[in-house]
């Protein structure tokens, strides 16, 4: 069995984006407290065995509701990317101009975040894998950096 | 906008979001479009010809689709399935009682240029990842074999959420487009990547 931690690291950018995070509801807290340990944890369906991501009340494939949390890698593929050339955010305007990868993990879904260290242009397939990122105020939001090797390498 | 645009300008605009430049993204504008809409026998005697509505379908949704989650479509997040547009199976086809090949002129939400290209591969005038070689040689321009967004759309005249193209379809149905007119018109139709579309003719179905 692999180890499923994930770097713990605090926000690259600048003051809190905390006001941006989902609001803590009683469908989502494992997710949230998963990822303050270092952890992703996913919900997979009773039924069908589907991971899914975002935190659904009911499975996506199949439509049955019981699901039981899962920690995974956080290890994926790029899928896609784009660069923000433009601030949207004062938060990540010290990180201008930044590379956001849209990911397949290794456990199912896709899922997106910054490419904490973008050195040129990504391409599609390279290897990644998920770190986490700890607010001033204390929630956590999720970013990648490159990985190396296939499914159980990196 | 009204000035031509070359290739050197388009790659002279700046990034936004990469890859999309500043004339990737469409004009935001102020405007107001009044459509009056009635019944088949009471617009039979009006001053102004009829334009006719043959039919329409709704955003799509379900387990696998929401709005700006479709994969090739947007954002790609659902799941990880390989997902092929309906093309000419989508419904508003079949309602309308017509195929894409009678389409005149497609007017598509625009709100960044590769939508035009989804749109082209989610109604079936192309197969899924050709549009951007389809659309080549003037394919899509006034004279070619499918005209689109004629008005300029949201990328050119302005972002009007889809009412400077139904002004524009009403025109030119009513063959009132002056030197936008597609000769010869009877079908159009407006549609976006999301799946909703209306299916329009100059005649009575």
């Amino acid at each position: 069995m692999r180890d499923p931690e994930l770097e713990v690291r605090p926000f690259a950018g600048a003051g809190d984006p905390g006001r941006l995070l989902p609001r803590r509801t009683r469908q989502n807290d494992a997710f949230f407290a998963a990822l303050a340990e270092g952890r992703l944890r996913l919900q997979r369906c009773d039924a069908c065995g589907h991971a899914r991501y975002p935190v659904a009340p009911a499975c996506p494939r199949c439509g049955v509701s019981g699901a039981r949390w899962d920690d995974v890698t956080g290890a994926g593929s790029v899928h896609s990317w784009i660069r923000y050339r433009k601030s949207y955010l004062p938060e990540f305007e010290p990180l201008m101009p930044y590379v956001v990868v849209c990911v397949q993990l290794d456990d199912g879904p896709r899922m997106f975040g910054r490419l904490a260290d973008a050195d040129g242009d990504p391409r599609i397939g390279d290897r990644v894998r998920m770190v986490v990122e700890r607010l001033p105020s204390g929630g956590h939001t999720i970013a990648f950096i490159a990985g190396k090797g296939g499914r159980d390498g990196g | 906008m009204r000035a031509p645009m070359t290739q050197g300008d388009y790659e002279a605009s700046r990034f936004v979001v990469e890859p999309l430049r500043l004339l990737d993204c469409s004009v935001p504008v102020d405007t107001a479009v009044a459509i009056v809409l009635t019944r088949d026998d009471r617009a039979r005697d009006l001053r102004r010809r009829p334009v006719y509505l043959l039919a329409f379908q709704g955003i799509h949704a379900g387990p696998g689709e929401f709005i700006f989650g479709r994969p090739g479509l947007g954002i790609n997040q659902v799941d990880g399935d390989d997902w092929e547009p309906l093309g000419r199976e989508e419904p508003v086809f079949r309602r309308a009682g017509v195929a894409p090949e009678d389409v005149g002129t497609l007017h598509c939400y625009d709100g960044f240029t590769p939508q035009v290209l989804w749109t082209l591969e989610r109604f079936g005038f192309c197969r899924p990842g050709e549009a951007a070689d389809w659309v080549q040689g003037g394919r899509i321009g006034l004279g070619g074999e499918l005209p689109v967004n004629t008005s300029g759309g949201h990328l050119s005249e302005g972002h009007a959420n889809g009412w400077g193209h139904t002004l524009e379809i009403v025109r030119q149905l009513r063959g009132e487009a002056g030197e936008r007119q597609v000769d010869g018109l009877r079908v159009a139709q407006w549609a976006t990547t999301l799946g909703d579309s209306i299916i329009y003719a100059n005649a009575r179905p």
